[in-house]
């Protein structure tokens, strides 16, 4: 109904247009010219003779033409612009560059094109290369994080180049990815790039899409959200001449805080007793003198340095038709942990050319070899070796012995020395443009996007490990391998008009293909006896009968057909329609194609005639979108069923052997994703304070889970589309300038979001248990229809059983509990401890995430200071399992000192060795209290008055001074409770929020330059 | 010229349409689709090798899987300290939610789950291969005979372990499966007793199988699993026929020295009817319990094997024991989690020549604090280290033949002709005939003396819960033993005889509780 009417009104619209041409032609002369910006032309802006009905609007490069007058005065404008009025007089061409409205009132990137700030319909969060510049960052993700407001950012680990899990409202899914899609200068690189390959002083600009209007045109990709990243280009420096640029920066990162353990006395006190009460001999039966007091953690962490530096030229040629931005990048950081670090070389070239009046073309090349240095030696590991474990035999060689477990000890001071796991990768992303403008407010763009990526990894475990030497093992080595090719071809066409003054129309259509294909080879030697050629010759493994060869390929192709129409009537009303049509191939047949529609409405209210008399808002307007994404959630070939490896040995010979992995399941299909979001902006006082206010509801339906399925087929679990969630919240931003004046200005800026995540269906069960850990099994992590997705999942830990009374009295069978040992709640009263006593203890996402920022300039001196956190959020504690309850073979937290033991009867801490009594289920001392706020940097500038000192070649000069990091707040026991065990992919999709002591976060202090000529 | 192109355009994306269906086809280049594969014998055989694999898992007879039930908490093995995953039976505090734990993949829940996946692999072998033309007719019965045998196996363990059971022999589809509740344990017995025999009649003999296949099942193994069927039902004279059919033809015979049996360098000797191969360093034999540590996963002698910190009794000598191993290419890395169990070790009769592979109490003049049962052990480093043992598991001898073919006859004619089945498993038991003759027994006395000569002979060859539960005396033994730490003597319930179906399984498919709702006596 609606859309027939707008068609209806086009027509008579472009009727009136055609008349208004008609009459220009009667008067004199034909002036010609250009409208733009400080980022370059203004496609569609108006140009209107004044106090006439003449008018046309510039042309995808900012050109017009207009018929006018001697004594006309031409009016230019452009949503969110000032207007520029010009006489004409004698002139014939006219060339204006318009200045913005007010400062809020940005460009922004969307898919497949740009709008203004105030033209848009759907949600966007914007970081510009301004709020990033001077922080010593090598990824943009990190960022990000606190900066957008309902995007929250978890640093998954502090090793050199590790990356972070992002989620955009909520989490959509509960098998397959969470993560956004990326989007780097048009192409599409999907959720998983490597973002060390991108260097974040290239970045211009970054937008988040978060609503279902801005999405959809990713259609079944978009789900996550979409991370637009833009690059600079020269557009902007003007005058033919190139811009140098130059930054230069060292950082320290400081060794944080360690968790707080036993001490070797009260270790060895706690072993012994655990063994006694096991009836197991005492290890240390010995003064606890005689026995070695070692600190792992500060045997293998260390304070470590950074060092970047920038060049970049950019430029563009006087007449404008060629523009260019280059730059290199080298960036070289220490881990805190022995071994471990990452070396990056970066090159971009970004050039635009202007082939003609009607033909563009251009280039974006990024590329990046990176050496990764992975580290041979895990944190967490360092917290579980006993202080007692010697690190060198009395010989002075490694120790490679554990005398309390009676095994083979994997000495990391040794490893750090010997061993060395380590990947190159370069990555080559390029994207071609070719635009052509057939006829006027036409723009036909196709690109071609090509990305490879190569990577190999050289591992080499040494033959004079001392755990090696202890079993007669001799050294081994891996190398293993990753390419892969992907192309990506867009192709749009649009078309862009005003009709009149009241209406302007932007139409979009496209196709856009996707091929990706990935190939992985490894081969692993055993039997290496001399440490000479590390991995370069693994032909040297002397025991072939070990050699692991292995090979793989995978491959997906993407098709799709969207349609965009952007429609606004007086520059009040706004209306977005948009469609997706997307094919893939990882899907059976049937199931290939889904449809995503939606449809998105703005009215800026502050244009309307009874909002002109007031002076409190310079800008208010409403917005609401409607749509569907998708998610394809699936990997390749997941449809399929295969049959799996299962190689045994005949007569000690190895044979291939094959079984069913997984039976086909043809039914698979798309995770829809439907949302609904509202939104209020205003800009008050001037644009002195700016707020941006959303709700948002979404729903995924047809989630794909991993089903839990009887054991009797087999299989523990089988993929089904069933079940859907919903995710609400709301996210508010506030942009303050809070004084400002010739000397001094203070800037606020807060990002608050809350996120409520529940289940509304998983197909008929209640709960679904995700394994998160095959050795400890079931238990831990579970997705329970209305609640949170996920949660963490156990029985209540009560303390310890007080008395034999209790315990008898408890209904537990009485072999399976000990007084002084661990009470768990029966909550059922079955007599039983199970899954069905589970509690819910948790979730890993917060209930409110906030990004609070500051900054003060007085003179040439910026200060800056950004905390970030989150409240309401859990952490599980994988380390508790070792480190609270079981085994004296494990360190124990410090508070274990005040166990339960029969001179200390009211502990409840559980005495030791009670575990080989009473299986330790998940359970509530496991969850803890995820809830801190960090400052996560703090930043002087000291911006040089190049123009008092003469330095005239130099246009700017700033010197800074910065920390990361530096204050946490946080009650978590291994001290950051911002880590992910799991990282981001695969298990990691739906196990976030899990730490057993991932590699730390550093105190970082940094000092850098930056120069432009 | 210039209009067209937009009009090019459009002709290239409908051209695109067009093409979709076949640019949006998946090659899958790397994986293997069970429809397409059973294209030739060598599949096939590929796809039997895999049921090996399976066999070997934890859960089975990798490691402690069977042996859970087999033979702990009865009167031979005990761990020497308290130990999680030993505990559900070796001090019966087992119940359906522990049923469920899984702990390094051989827990019940586990035993259960690969237990029908040999199921599920076997149906799909027999339904692909049986009139497949890629492959000769008499090719195709010798893998449908052996496929056959492992998926009576398992059905055999199934009724042993939860008595009645989901029971299917069809290629059946994953929805299908899931819903089965459980079928009769003798209608379960009665299918797979046709199906062993065919297995029998069509498997290769001892002769018939090259050296370089040893590990594969014979047509032995088949008829030693009838026969204990057969005892088990009581049908003592088809259990006696069986069992002479194995003595009489299988070419099998008792070797003269009992420690000769379990020489880890002849482990395919004339007595062993059926050894699963494993061997040192190669990884992924089956699908390991513990993945992140090195060595090829197999584990199961570790157990057997001493733990130093626990040794010797005097522990000042530990160097000097620790020095002497080392001296000797070996090292006490094990376990020490299934040993002889306190009451085992005191009654073992001294003069019994058995005793010292089953009870080692003093290694290199080392007293030890506890009893370990060597013939499973292997301390040396080189050929067998930790969690990386070639060690095979033995499954099936013939000393058990005997020893049930007395049994038979004993309950079918009393005991006048069963000596002569006995004699030979004892004569080379003893030093002298005084010692290993035995006269003048009634029937019962023969019975009591067939429960004694299968302790000692086959102790730790998990067949010895199922023989006390078979007898109807388990809780009888249990509750009057003496134990090391634990108290199975108190905790034992009359539904110990069988285990309970996990609590998961009948959450998920509550057709299980049909036929039984008390879940083999657990709820």
């Amino acid at each position: 109904m609606k859309k027939k009417l707008c068609i209806k009104k086009l027509t008579s619209v472009a009727t009136l247009l055609l008349l208004f041409i008609g009459t220009a032609y009667l008067s004199a002369q034909t002036i010609t010219g250009n409208v733009g910006s400080e980022d370059g032309p203004l496609p569609g802006a108006s140009v209107v003779v004044k106090g006439s009905t003449r008018g046309t609007v510039t042309d995808f490069d900012g050109n017009y033409a207009i018929e006018a007058g001697t004594d006309d005065t031409l009016v230019f404008s452009y949503i969110g612009y000032s207007p520029k009025e010009i006489l004409v007089a004698d002139q014939n061409q006219i060339s204006v560059s318009l200045g913005l409205d007010n400062q809020l009132d940005e460009v922004v990137v969307i898919g497949y094109g740009t709008q203004r700030k105030s033209g848009l319909t759907g949600s966007v969060a914007s970081v510009d290369a301004e709020d990033i510049a001077n922080i010593p960052s090598s990824r943009v993700d990190q960022v990000l994080q606190g900066r957008a407001a309902g995007v929250q950012v978890t640093q998954t680990s502090g090793a050199p180049g590790a990356g972070t899990s992002i989620r955009v409202r909520g989490g959509n899914s509960i098998t397959g990815s969470n993560e956004p899609l990326w989007v780097i200068d048009g192409i599409v690189v999907g959720t998983d790039f490597n973002l060390n390959n991108l260097n974040a002083n290239d970045i211009k600009s970054i937008e988040i899409l978060k609503d279902a209007s801005s999405i959809a045109i990713y259609g079944s990709r978009g789900a996550n959200g979409v991370v637009l990243v833009t690059t600079k280009s020269g557009s902007s420096v003007g005058g033919g001449k190139p811009q140098v640029s130059v930054g230069i920066y060292t950082s320290t990162q400081l060794v944080p805080e360690r968790p707080k353990y036993l001490s070797q006395e009260e270790q060895i006190a706690y072993t012994n007793e655990d063994s006694r009460f096991r009836s197991a001999a005492e290890p240390f039966p010995n003064d606890p003198s005689t026995y070695p007091d070692n600190d792992y953690f500060n045997l293998l962490l260390d304070a470590s340095n950074i060092y970047n530096a920038d060049v970049s030229i950019a430029g563009a040629s006087e007449n404008g038709n060629v523009n260019y931005y280059n730059s290199l990048n080298f960036f070289d950081q220490d881990g805190l942990i022995k071994n471990s670090g990452i070396q990056k070389y970066i090159f971009r070239s970004n050039i635009d050319f202007k082939l003609g009046e009607k033909l563009k073309a251009g280039f974006r090349i990024n590329y990046s070899r990176i050496k990764q240095d992975n580290g041979v030696v895990g944190y967490g590991g360092l917290l579980n070796i006993l202080p007692t474990q010697p690190v060198y035999n009395d010989d002075g060689s490694f120790n490679g012995f554990n005398e309390v477990i009676g095994a083979p000890f994997a000495n990391p001071v040794a490893i750090a020395q010997l061993d060395t796991d380590e990947t190159f990768s370069s990555n080559l992303l390029a994207t071609a443009y070719l635009e052509y403008s057939p006829i006027k407010n036409l723009i036909i763009r196709s690109t071609f996007s090509p990305e490879i990526n190569d990577a190999k990894r050289n591992e080499f475990t040494s033959s004079q490990r001392p755990d090696l030497l202890v079993v007669g093992e001799n050294g081994s080595a891996r190398i293993s391998s990753i390419s892969s090719f992907g192309w990506n071809n867009e192709n749009t066409v649009q078309y862009q008009n005003d009709f009149g003054e009241n209406h302007s129309l932007t139409l979009l259509g496209g196709a856009s293909f996707q091929k990706t294909s990935i190939e992985t080879f490894e081969a692993r030697a055993f039997g290496i006896a001399t440490d000479a050629t590390e991995f370069n010759n693994i032909g040297l493994g002397t025991d072939p009968t070990r050699n692991v060869v292995g090979s793989g390929f995978s491959g997906f192709q993407i098709a799709s057909f969207f349609g965009r129409a952007n429609y606004a009537f007086k520059d009040k009303y706004l209306l977005t329609l948009v469609g997706r049509s997307d094919g893939s191939s990882v899907f059976a047949q049937g199931n290939k194609y889904n449809f995503y529609p939606s449809i998105a409405g703005a009215w800026k209210i502050a244009e309307e005639p009874f909002m002109q008399n007031q002076n409190l808002f310079s800008d208010l307007k409403l917005r609401a979108s409607y749509g569907q994404s998708g998610n394809q959630a699936i990997s390749p070939y997941n449809t399929l069923g295969i049959l799996v490896e299962a190689n045994t040995t005949v007569d000690g010979i190895e044979q291939p052997g094959l079984t069913l992995g997984r039976p086909e399941n043809p039914d698979l299909k798309w995770e829809t994703t439907t949302s609904l979001d509202l939104a209020l902006e205003a800009s008050l006082f001037g644009g002195r304070l700016f707020t941006e206010f959303n709700y948002y509801y979404k729903k995924t339906e047809d989630l794909l889970l991993d089903v839990t399925i009887p054991r009797q087929t087999g299989f523990t679990s089988q993929l089904q589309n069933i079940g859907s969630l919903e995710n609400k919240g709301w996210e508010l931003l506030v942009n303050s300038t809070n004084i400002t004046n010739d000397n001094f200005n203070w800037k606020t800026t807060l990002t608050l979001s809350s996120n409520e995540n529940k289940v509304l269906d998983l197909g008929g069960q209640e709960f679904i248990d995700v394994v998160v850990d095959e050795v400890a099994g079931a238990g831990n992590l579970r997705i329970i229809v209305g609640e949170t997705v996920p949660v963490f999942t156990g029985v209540r830990y009560l303390g310890t059983w007080k008395s034999q009374e209790e315990i008898d009295a408890s209904g537990l069978n009485p072999g399976s509990q000990v007084v002084g040992g661990p009470r768990f709640e029966d909550l059922n009263g079955d007599g039983l401890l199970s899954n069905e006593d589970n509690v819910v203890l948790g979730s890993p996402f917060p209930d409110l995430i906030f990004g609070f920022e500051n900054t003060f300039s007085y003179k040439n001196l910026d200060f800056n200071f950004f905390f970030q956190g989150t409240a309401g959020n859990e952490v599980y504690n994988l380390r508790t399992g070792a480190n609270y309850f079981t085994r004296g073979e494990n360190p124990k937290y410090f508070d274990i000192a005040d166990r339960w033991t029969p001179e200390n009867p009211t502990s409840n801490v559980p005495r030791a060795g009670s575990d080989a009594v009473t299986s330790i289920l998940s359970n509530s001392e496991y969850v803890e209290d995820g809830s801190h706020i960090r400052l996560k940097t703090v930043r002087l500038t000291y911006n040089l008055p190049v123009d008092e000192l003469g330095w005239s070649g130099v246009k700017n000069m700033a010197l800074y001074f910065s920390g990361t990091n530096l204050l946490l707040f946080s009650d978590f026991r291994l001290i950051d409770p911002e880590t992910s065990n799991f990282g981001r992919t695969g298990l990691g999709n739906i196990a976030q929020g899990f730490s057993s002591g991932e590699y730390p976060n550093a105190k970082v202090l940094s000092l850098g330059l930056n120069v432009t000529f | 010229m210039k209009t067209q192109h937009p009009f090019l355009y459009g002709l290239l994306i409908f051209m695109c349409l067009i093409s979709c269906d076949t640019f949006l086809e998946e090659e899958p280049r790397d994986i293997i689709a069970p429809e397409n594969f059973f294209a030739s014998e060598a599949d096939a055989r590929q796809a039997v090798i895999g049921i090996y694999a399976i066999l070997k898992n934890n859960s089975i007879y990798g490691q402690a899987g069977l042996d859970h039930f087999y033979d702990n908490g009865a009167d031979i093995i005990e761990p020497n300290r308290v130990a999680g995953f030993v505990q559900p039976i070796g001090n019966y505090t087992l119940d359906e939610a522990e049923a469920d734990r899984s702990e390094q993949k051989m827990s019940v829940s586990d035993t259960w789950k690969d237990l029908y996946k040999i199921v599920l692999n076997a149906n799909i072998i027999i339904d692909q291969v049986e009139g497949n033309d890629a492959i000769q007719p008499e090719m195709q019965i010798d893998i449908v005979a052996e496929t056959t045998f492992m998926r009576s196996l398992a059905y055999w363990h199934i009724t042993n372990l939860w008595g009645d059971a989901p029971y299917y022999t069809e290629p059946l589809g994953i929805d299908e499966i899931k819903v089965l509740g459980r079928v009769g344990k003798e209608t379960i017995l009665s299918g797979i007793l046709t199906d062993l025999q065919f297995a029998q009649d069509n498997l290769p003999g001892l002769g018939e199988i090259p050296d370089a296949q040893r590990g594969r099942a014979s047509k032995w193994a088949a008829a030693m699993v009838m026969a204990k069927i057969y005892m088990e039902q009581k049908n003592w004279q088809a259990g006696f026929n069986k069992c002479l059919e194995i003595i009489d033809q299988s070419g099998h015979a008792l070797l003269p020295n009992y420690a000769d049996v379990f020489d880890p360098a002849n482990e395919y000797n004339a007595e062993v009817i059926w050894s699963l191969d494993f061997a040192k360093d190669i990884r992924g034999q089956f699908e390991e319990g513990v993945p992140r540590i090195e060595g090829n996963g197999n584990w199961r002698p570790s157990l057997f094997n001493p733990r130093l910190r626990d040794e010797p009794a005097n522990t000042d000598e530990r160097t000097a024991l620790s020095d002497a191993l080392t001296a000797r290419g070996e090292a006490f890395n094990g376990t020490g989690l299934q040993i002889a169990s306190k009451d085992f070790a005191e009654k073992f009769p001294i003069n019994d020549l058995r005793r010292p592979s089953n009870i080692l109490d003093n290694y290199l003049g080392f007293d030890l604090a506890f009893p370990y049962i060597q013939k499973f052990m292997n301390l040396n480093l080189d050929l067998s280290p930790r969690f990386n043992h070639s060690d095979n598991r033995l499954v099936f001898r013939l000393a058990d033949v005997y020893l049930m073919a007395a049994e038979c006859e004993n309950e079918i004619n009393g005991p006048a002709n069963a000596y002569q089945y006995i004699h030979p498993v004892r004569q080379r038991a003893y030093a002298t005939q005084a010692e290993w003759d035995l006269t003048g027994l009634n029937q019962q006395g023969f019975r009591e003396a067939i429960y004694d000569e299968r302790k000692w002979e086959l102790a730790g060859e998990a067949f010895r819960r199922y023989d006390l539960i078979r007898w109807g005396i388990l809780l009888d033994v249990v509750q009057n033993l003496e134990y090391r730490f634990w108290k199975p003597n108190e905790n034992i319930r009359p539904w110990h005889v069988l285990l309970p179906i996990p609590l998961q399984e009948l959450q998920i498919n509550p057709n299980l509780l049909e036929s039984d709702p008390t879940n083999n006596g657990y709820r």
